[in-house]
């Protein structure tokens, strides 16, 4: 497929007024997103997530490197045309109502006067603040400028969602609602990407990742590829379980529950789980659900982080020792 | 000129008037245009030509009180509220967004100062004054200040926080109001130190005295148009200048 959005050895260095020293936020990130792909860009505070997107979306310029919108770097305000831009924690005009607010949005993204009109109270009945719509934003809440936030991205129809923690600051009706609007938008053939420190939800709406760590990618690809398949432990439930079975489970199971003749318990190992099964079977017993366990992206993240901070942190031991 | 900066210019429009310093600032002029009344009863002179003459330095004030807290703090605090991230986001350059807050800028102070205009001309003949036509070269000067006033604000707008933009508006108003008498200094003065500078800074800088025609009204002395034709030209360019500089450093900003 190709490239809609394309990052190639991004740089940049941040001077702080305090330190000499600059700090580098990005050290020669690269990467690309597909035409049409639902792509997590994943990274711990400081990975250098946000700063990518500054770049890709022109608030703030790279030392070197380039950031492509369909083949046009982020500065240029016309790439930013088939774009649809959530910063983190969104902030608006509080004087405007969302109504106006849209308005100005779908001007500044060279929409017609028609169009602006059609759109906004769909919009607005979309993410859940069509009550809303003649209230001044001053007095929303957090999840209500999220919504508002995502309302205003999606007004112009971009090619392009980028989207920065969408579902921070969502109560679980919000954040249900909002995952659905991504999948949507994602059916219809849009690109999404997003940047999250909720993994589950990256895991539930994206097809490949990439990570960062101390402004670098340590790895990118499809989540399926990316994760370990083979299972760590099953879980199985069964009834009418023979007791000296039931002994010899409780004995080997990392997790174990049993009550009203139905017996639940996770094993570990990739054989334990299937062999108690047919003992179970044919000791007369019924299994109800045997289910393996599997790395979760939020496991594979955090053991991916801490093999990439090692070399980091010998390092740093070595230099005090020294 | 692209619809985006009419957007712009019309959200800044809306931003300024649904703000209560607006009101506070124009109300405080209001006053001192009524006030002025209580001036001329005081006054020896010609009770009218006081309330013209104080009622117009108070539109004077209005404009400056105009473009340091509603010009310099608007563009800073689009900065500092992170709202110009939304909007810099989209098909729309630094540049545009830069011009589209100017006009929406200019918009506010133009209504601000032509109703405070209609205020005093009002109070004026419910006094038994008479609509002097005179008075719309100095309305007209005022409209050309701010003009003037609302591109350097930007410009400080652009270069640091809201509250350096608002003193460097102010400082600018002071030393562009100042250059005429320090030039004449040097004239009718003996052995003024540092007259070469004044003499330059008076050739080289804005003058917002080219368009100053306050005394001229209240005093009633001839206006001369073609000199306020000049001096509006001048304003215009200067405006030019200083809104190219607020594009070229808001484009280096980084967001």
């Amino acid at each position: 497929m190709a490239s809609i959005l394309e990052v190639r050895d991004l740089r940049k260095s941040f001077r702080s007024a305090l330190s000499r020293e600059p700090v580098q936020a990005l050290a020669g990130v690269t990467f690309h997103v597909a035409r049409g792909e639902c792509f997590g860009c994943l990274g711990q505070n400081g990975a250098g997530k946000t700063t990518t997107l500054k770049v890709l979306t022109g608030q703030i310029a790279a030392d070197s490197g380039q950031a492509l919108i369909l083949g046009q770097p982020g500065s240029q305000p016309s790439a930013r045309r088939n774009l649809g831009y959530l910063p983190e924690n969104p902030y608006f005009h509080e004087h405007l109502t969302p109504r106006e607010g849209l308005r100005l949005f779908g001007r500044l993204s060279g929409m017609k006067r028609g169009d602006i009109e059609r759109r906004t109270p769909e919009l607005l009945e979309r993410v859940g603040l069509a009550d809303a719509a003649d209230r001044r934003v001053r007095g929303f809440s957090k999840g209500m400028r999220q919504r508002y936030g995502l309302a205003t991205t999606l007004l112009a129809e971009p090619e392009i969602l980028l989207l920065d923690e969408p579902l921070t600051g969502l109560d679980p009706t919000g954040r249900q609602l909002v995952k659905e609007i991504l999948h949507e938008e994602h059916r219809a053939g849009r690109t999404v990407v997003m940047c999250s420190h909720v993994l589950s939800d990256v895991q539930e709406l994206c097809d490949r990742v990439v990570v960062l760590h101390q402004g670098s990618v340590v790895r990118q690809g499809a989540i399926d590829d990316l994760l370990d398949h083979d299972a760590r432990a099953f879980e199985i439930s069964a009834r009418q379980v023979p007791p000296e079975i039931a002994t010899r489970i409780k004995q080997q199971a990392d997790k174990y529950h049993e009550g009203d003749s139905l017996l639940r318990a996770v094993l570990p190992g990739t054989e334990a789980g299937p062999d108690f099964a047919v003992e179970i079977t044919q000791g007369g017993g019924k299994v109800l659900s045997l289910v393996p366990e599997r790395e979760s992206l939020e496991e594979w993240f955090v053991r991916l982080t801490k093999e990439a901070a090692m070399p980091v942190e010998a390092a740093a031991t070595e230099e005090v020792s020294a | 000129m692209r619809d985006c900066v009419f957007a712009i210019a019309g959200s800044t429009y809306r931003e300024a008037v649904r703000d209560r310093v607006l009101w506070v600032v124009f109300v405080f002029a209001a006053g001192l245009v009524l006030f002025s009344r209580v001036l001329g009863w005081l006054s020896v002179e010609d009770d009218l030509k006081m309330l013209q003459d104080f009622s117009l330095s108070g539109l004077n004030m209005l404009g400056l009180s105009l473009a340091m807290l509603v010009g310099a703090f608007s563009l800073a605090r689009e900065v500092e509220r992170r709202t110009a991230t939304t909007i810099l986001t989209r098909d729309i350059s630094r540049g545009e967004f830069i011009l589209g807050k100017y006009l929406g800028l200019v918009g506010v102070f133009w209504s601000c100062l032509i109703a405070g205009f209609v205020v005093m001309m009002t109070w004026q003949i419910l006094w038994g004054g008479g609509f002097a036509v005179k008075a719309l070269a100095a309305l007209l000067g005022l409209l050309c200040e701010s003009l003037l006033l609302g591109a350097v604000a930007l410009f400080f707008g652009a270069l640091t926080n809201a509250i350096l933009a608002a003193v460097g508006t102010v400082v600018f108003y002071l030393m562009a109001h100042s250059l005429e008498a320090l030039y004449e200094l040097t004239i009718y003065g003996d052995e003024v130190r540092g007259a070469w500078f004044y003499k330059m800074a008076y050739k080289v800088l804005p003058n917002l005295e080219d368009v100053n025609f306050i005394n001229a009204t209240a005093s009633e002395l001839p206006v001369r148009w073609d000199h306020l034709g000049m001096g509006a030209l001048g304003v215009l360019c200067w405006s030019i200048v200083f809104l190219l500089g607020a594009s070229a450093l808001f484009r280096r900003r980084e967001l």
